[in-house]
């Protein structure tokens, strides 16, 4: 499972050792952070709604056929 | 090796990051407008004694302050604070009574006579100053806004001197040249060794 990380914000963010200035995005094959302010994005589901499995109380999914992108939100 | 220590760090030489534990680092270089390091006193006690003679006490470490006036213009401030976080789409709320999270607080300053770029320092020209403090938590978050200003607030954070396993959660580390590549090595590593002690990741 590969991972699209985007930071929509005008902040620049160091994600899992990678800098990830506005509005660029990275590609991971493992998410070891949670961070409201970054979109993420699971690349292999494309083609379907997927279910994220979370713990997270506050997590959200979308639809990825209807919003175009996946994005999980919350905390530890 | 030479010395290409600076005769002084300017505010442009600075990159600060911030990183709550379990999220990622983040920037925050342009938004600080002062930082101050206090605390982390160690007092001692003089005790006398008949004979003219005096016993000196070592008293504990007191915790470090760090302190940030920043641009306010999000809820990052506030989710230092309490961590009580909503994200929908665009849209972020933070509520007040959630739990205070460790922060990974780190200022670096690089020479810019010889900039380096950070992450590539060995075998680069130059040389770096950082402070980092682990595990430090929000204590303060005041907000302020003149008629003739904009808003801006004043962020505090307390640190221990060290955690429960008498790990120091202070850093100081400086290279006075990196191309030097056993010091630039290390200026890298032992950041790299303490994230991975204290869970920074």
């Amino acid at each position: 499972m590969k991972y699209k990380i985007t930071n929509p914000t005008r902040r620049t963010y160091i994600v899992q050792g990678h800098q990830l200035k506005c509005g660029e995005s990275i590609e991971l094959d493992e998410i070891k952070f949670t961070e409201p302010s970054l979109v993420v994005e699971k690349i292999e589901s494309k083609h379907k709604n997927v279910e994220t499995k979370s713990s997270n109380k506050k997590s959200e999914v979308r639809s990825l056929e209807t919003n175009g992108f996946e994005k999980h939100i919350g905390e530890e | 090796m030479t010395d290409r220590t600076p005769a002084a760090y300017f505010p442009e030489d600075c990159v600060i990051t911030i990183h709550r534990k379990g999220g990622t680092a983040q920037t925050i270089t342009t938004e600080v407008t002062n930082f101050s390091d206090g605390g982390g006193g160690k007092d001692t006690e003089s005790v006398v004694h008949f004979g003219g003679a005096y016993l000196t006490v070592k008293k504990s470490q007191e915790q470090f302050e760090v302190n940030f006036d920043v641009d306010v213009n999000d809820t990052t401030w506030s989710q230092v604070m309490s961590y009580d976080v909503t994200t929908i789409g665009s849209a972020t709320m933070v509520t007040s009574g959630g739990t205070q999270l460790p922060y990974k607080i780190k200022l670096e300053w690089l020479d810019s006579e010889y900039p380096v770029s950070v992450g590539n320092l060995p075998g680069a020209v130059g040389a770096g100053f950082k402070i980092i403090y682990y595990n430090a938590y929000g204590v303060s978050y005041e907000k302020d806004n003149a008629a003739d200003n904009y808003l801006t607030g004043t962020v505090g954070f307390k640190v221990e001197p060290a955690d429960q396993n008498a790990n120091g959660q202070r850093y100081e580390i400086e290279c006075k040249d990196f191309s030097e590549t056993s010091g630039s090595g290390s200026y890298v590593g032992w950041e790299t060794i303490a994230d991975t002690l204290f869970g920074y990741i």
